[in-house]
């Protein structure tokens, strides 16, 4: 059967579908699109959500960025080189490469000139700056192995790190060093990047369970987990977050009564005294998971352990049923084993779907917020360790009634998670 | 038969959850949207026992009073939201047009800085400068509402605005409950401790009752909020000296654009002694708390009382009735007033003396919304709840204290009575955002005794002098916002529109000044400064 395209110009012949599809055009239009335009707009207003709507330019992205004489062409250099990784076509990659080679040469003047008003100013040290310059360094290296090495794969990482350390050096330079911008805003992505480098670790339980409820024999069996893992989504949320507060109390909690009993108390107690001298597991051992800021980032690590998501795992689970029962009869005759049958044929076919729960991780990480607030309160717990990107904009809004700034923190991490999408899907390669 | 039910179950459901999710709106809508019935709604966040039943005794009196007297149906619904949820929740609504027609005012800014008073919420100067009518036949018939209040309504007045928005139902003083039973069988004493240092003692004999016996018992029972109630009531005290030097304009505080001032002018820095032993001392104090208090919440804290795993709690009058009933016969209760470290050898130096409660506000404090239809019914209600009888009936029932003068104290609540005797010193540092973000989450590191005094200064410091500038900024474009709001009231006043001319007619200034100002000058103790307003106002 032919398939026709829908067109405007055959609207009379198709009006039903197009009638069918308005409900949910104009319902996702008007309560996502509408909003999300609309916090762009604002985000370059002084707007306190109720009378006070004041254009005020990049006054908003100033505040959070600092000097943006020098984030502007850094910021569009480290975008003009990214694209040009990004997109076919070596005329343009040339010219895209040029571009931004050019303005981020004039990016690291700028900056040489603020080092230097930095070292001779009270504050200045250069001492401060060794981590600028080993990513420098590094930059460095980067360079010879783009033009020297005959391996293709370290040859192209190495032109990607070209520009991509720079852009961090310059980075730690202006929000770490030189302090400018939104100093918490800032502080809160260091748990971001701790944060998604965990998600990364704690995403492999999900995977094994679905590989091991794929591969029971028996339909009933399979059936019963899957229905096993539906059952606690319709949990609310805000249960398990209490159910996790209770778990770390210090006094009556399991966690430390599981520690006492199956004497791990006692290795932390000494790993602490004589390897990380944190202070943290003294005796009697009663850790503050939640009220230590040593042990709140570990503690936010440790929650939800063991990190068998349930949404996870029915992704997974999806994605395995639809791989051939042919692909596992050819791998038995070959004989391959249970590991090998993981990564040559399981681990390759779902790809598809740890890509997506990839692009979903890294967005709820950055947009995470509720279970700071409910568990650490609005200020992140002590020493804000626990304030994250979408507490801060959350803080800005309900509590300081700074909306416009919320709305160009959100227009921020909008433009960070998208880059990061980007790049998951540049990087993360299917192989069918 | 099987396949047809396991093919249409679902829809089935589903059919069956819209039909009665629709009857229901459609019931609400019947019951409190009917035209013959004027609703009014009414949030707050007090979840305490026995609140909500109170409030509702009230509103069911009131409802059959209104019907009485106007022939005309009322309905008041009650709205409580959760204390964490409740600042979002007032923020939304406001801005949203959906506001509740009375809101307790707390947490959200929207509900206390003067420009969005102003703009959302009734001012009541009018009304409170009049008696108030269900207090006829009674000792104060014919006294301004304002009058019959314990404080005569001054905490309820905005400086900036020149106006009432408030109106409280009790009043709160924060005391230290103990067990009773459980203190003598450490202690051996029935009284409670004369001083700091005889508190921190039997704190330490807690500790140690503890340790020997192996039962999981703590001195006293803490959380965030709990160490901030100590803060109350430790900190002014302790910062009543840099308060008389940081207090520019002498209203009694030294708000942070005059701390500001005066770290410019290097009158203090973050290493004061005042403030290093300030924080040194509730250190000591937050040690006896129980471990990983602050990730504990408030209701943790009294749980812990409750369940006898704590000998005191620090709280308000707010928890009597809560504390009372949840023990019930289990243990007896205490309670005592803070003890100022006066006579420690350290502290005496810095300490002033106790804290004066002279200042206590209204509680429960309600504002009208500018969006309600039924203003007047709104004010009429109020009015109903703030007599004497009827206040009284209310703060008994929750066992909280009452604001109308002369009503009569529950015996457990005469410990609450508010010491006049004292010192007030606000010294508040919070120039900008992050100091106020970064001097709270470090305070629980410093309480925890993870941190030093010095090491807590000195980070303060450096916030300090980086955000001090952007937020003395901040501060001025907040005030310069709230005078624009203030010189929209005066316009309103002032400029208004004609009917029969169609046009803005302007009134005569000094008549409409004295309108405005009326209840201002009836204080002749102000007069001074009021005419002087006055006189620049009318020129």
């Amino acid at each position: 059967m032919k398939v026709e395209k829908l067109k405007l110009k055959n609207l009379k012949e198709n009006w039903i579908i197009f009638l069918m599809l308005a409900p949910t055009v104009a319902g996702i239009a008007v309560f996502s699109y509408v909003p999300a335009i609309e916090a762009v707009r604002h985000s370059f207003y002084r707007w306190d959500g109720a009378f006070i709507e004041e254009f005020i330019g990049l006054d908003n992205f100033r505040r959070i960025l600092g000097n943006i004489s020098i984030w502007f062409p850094l910021l569009s250099g480290g975008i003009l080189a990214g694209l040009s990784a990004l997109i076919e076509g070596k005329k343009t990659i040339i010219a895209l490469r040029t571009l931004a080679v050019i303005i981020l040469s004039w990016t690291f003047f700028l900056l040489y000139k603020d080092t230097k008003l930095f070292i001779n100013s009270d504050n200045g040290s250069i001492d401060k700056l060794t981590l600028t310059f080993a990513f420098l360094g590094l930059a460095f290296v980067c360079l010879l192995f783009s033009f020297k090495s005959k391996a293709d794969k370290i040859r192209n990482l190495a032109r990607f790190g070209l520009f991509f350390i720079p852009m961090m050096a310059a980075m730690h330079y202006l929000i770490y060093i030189r302090g400018y911008g939104d100093h918490i805003l800032w502080m809160s992505f260091n748990l971001i990047g701790i944060l998604i480098i965990a998600n990364l670790f704690k995403m492999w339980p999900a995977i094994f369970a679905a590989v091991c409820i794929h591969r029971l024999r028996s339909e009933k069996w399979k059936y019963f987990y899957r229905v096993l893992f539906v059952i606690p989504l319709i949990i609310p949320q805000m249960v398990g977050l209490l159910i996790w507060k209770f778990f770390y109390d210090p006094n009556v909690g399991p966690i430390n009564k599981i520690l006492v009993v199956t004497g791990i108390d006692k290795i932390l107690m000494w790993a602490d005294k004589w390897i990380f001298h944190l202070g943290v597991f003294n005796p009697p051992f009663k850790p503050a998971w939640l009220g230590d800021p040593s042990l709140i980032i570990p503690a936010l690590i440790f929650w939800g352990f063991p990190w068998v998501g349930v949404v996870g795992v029915l992704i997974y689970l999806s994605g395995l049923q639809n791989i051939s029962n042919d692909v596992y009869e050819a791998a038995e005759i070959d004989g391959v084993g249970w590991w090998r049958r993981f990564t040559s044929i399981e681990f390759p076919l779902i790809m598809t779907q740890i890509r997506l729960n990839l692009v979903l991780m890294i967005i709820g990480t950055f947009q995470a917020y509720g279970f700071q607030l409910i568990l650490l309160g609005v200020e992140g717990g002590p020493r804000n360790k626990g304030m994250t990107p979408g507490l801060y904009m959350f803080f800005q809004a309900f509590n300081e009634q700074k909306y416009g700034y919320a709305c160009a923190i959100g227009l921020m991490l909008f433009f960070i998670i998208l880059i990061l999408t980007v790049i998951n899907q540049r990087y993360v390669r299917i192989q069918k | 038969m099987k396949s047809f039910i396991s093919k249409y179950l679902g829809i089935a459901i589903l059919v069956v959850s819209i039909i009665s999710t629709v009857a229901i709106v459609v019931r609400n809508h019947l019951i409190y949207e009917s035209p013959d019935v004027a609703t009014i709604r009414l949030c707050h966040w007090q979840l305490e026992s026995g609140f909500r039943e109170a409030l509702q005794n009230l509103i069911n009196e009131y409802e059959k009073v209104y019907f009485k007297k106007y022939g005309e149906k009322v309905r008041i619904v009650q709205l409580p939201i959760s204390e964490k949820g409740y600042r979002q929740y007032v923020n939304t609504t406001i801005i949203g047009g959906t506001a509740p027609d009375i809101i307790e005012k707390a947490f959200a800014k929207i509900a206390e800085e003067p420009a969005y008073i102003a703009r959302f919420f009734v001012p009541l100067s009018r009304y409170v400068a009049e008696p108030n009518p269900y207090n006829k036949g009674t000792e104060f018939e014919g006294v301004p509402w304002k009058e019959t209040f314990f404080d005569g309504l001054i905490s309820c007045y905005n400086r900036t605005l020149l106006d009432y928005y408030k109106i409280p139902f009790s009043m709160f003083t924060i005391r230290i409950y103990y067990n009773k039973n459980m203190y003598k069988k450490i202690t051996g004493k029935n009284e409670p401790p004369k001083n700091y240092d005889e508190l921190l003692a039997v704190w330490a004999k807690a500790k140690e009752y503890a340790n020997k016996t192996g039962k999981p018992i703590i001195p006293i029972a803490g959380s965030k909020v709990q160490s901030d109630i100590f803060g109350y009531k430790f900190l002014p005290t302790f910062f009543y000296s840099l308060n008389r030097k940081c207090d520019y304009d002498f209203n009694g505080d030294a708000d942070r654009y005059e701390t500001w001032r005066a770290f410019k002018e290097k009158k203090w820095n973050f290493q004061a002694p005042q403030l290093i032993n300030a924080w040194q001392c509730l250190s000591e104090l937050a040690q006896n708390f129980q471990e990983g208090w602050v990730a504990a919440q408030r209701d943790d804290a009294t749980f812990m009382f409750i369940q006898k795993r704590a000998m005191m709690i620090a709280s308000g009058s707010w928890d009597a009735s809560s504390l009372l009933t949840q023990v019930g016969d289990a243990f007896e209760i205490g309670i005592f007033d803070f003890l100022i470290p006066t006579d420690h050898p350290v502290y005496k130096k810095y300490v002033k003396g106790p804290v004066s409660e002279a200042n206590v506000g209204g509680g429960i404090p309600w504002s009208i919304t500018k969006q309600s239809k039924y203003k007047e019914i709104c004010i009429d209600f109020l009015r109903f709840c703030t007599t004497k009888k009827n206040n009284e009936k209310f703060n008994k029932t929750i066992t909280w204290l009452p604001i109308i003068r002369g009503c009569k104290l529950s015996n457990i609540l005469k410990p609450f009575k508010p010491e006049i005797g004292g010192f007030i010193g606000n010294f508040d540092f919070n120039i900008s955002q992050e100091m106020r973000l970064r001097s709270q989450g470090d305070k629980w590191d410093l309480f925890s005794g993870r941190t030093s005094p010095e090491q807590y200064g000195k980070t303060l410091q450096k916030i300090f002098k980086r955000t001090g500038d952007e937020g003395y900024l901040d501060i001025l474009d907040g005030d310069q916002r709230n005078q624009r709001n203030i010189d929209r009231v005066l316009a309103s006043f002032i400029y208004q529109w004609d009917d029969e001319t169609n046009k803005i007619k302007k009134a005569a200034i000094e008549s409409k000044l004295i309108q405005l100002m009326s209840s201002a000058q009836g204080n002749k103790a102000n007069n001074f400064e009021r005419m002087k307003i006055f006189e620049k106002y009318k020129n």
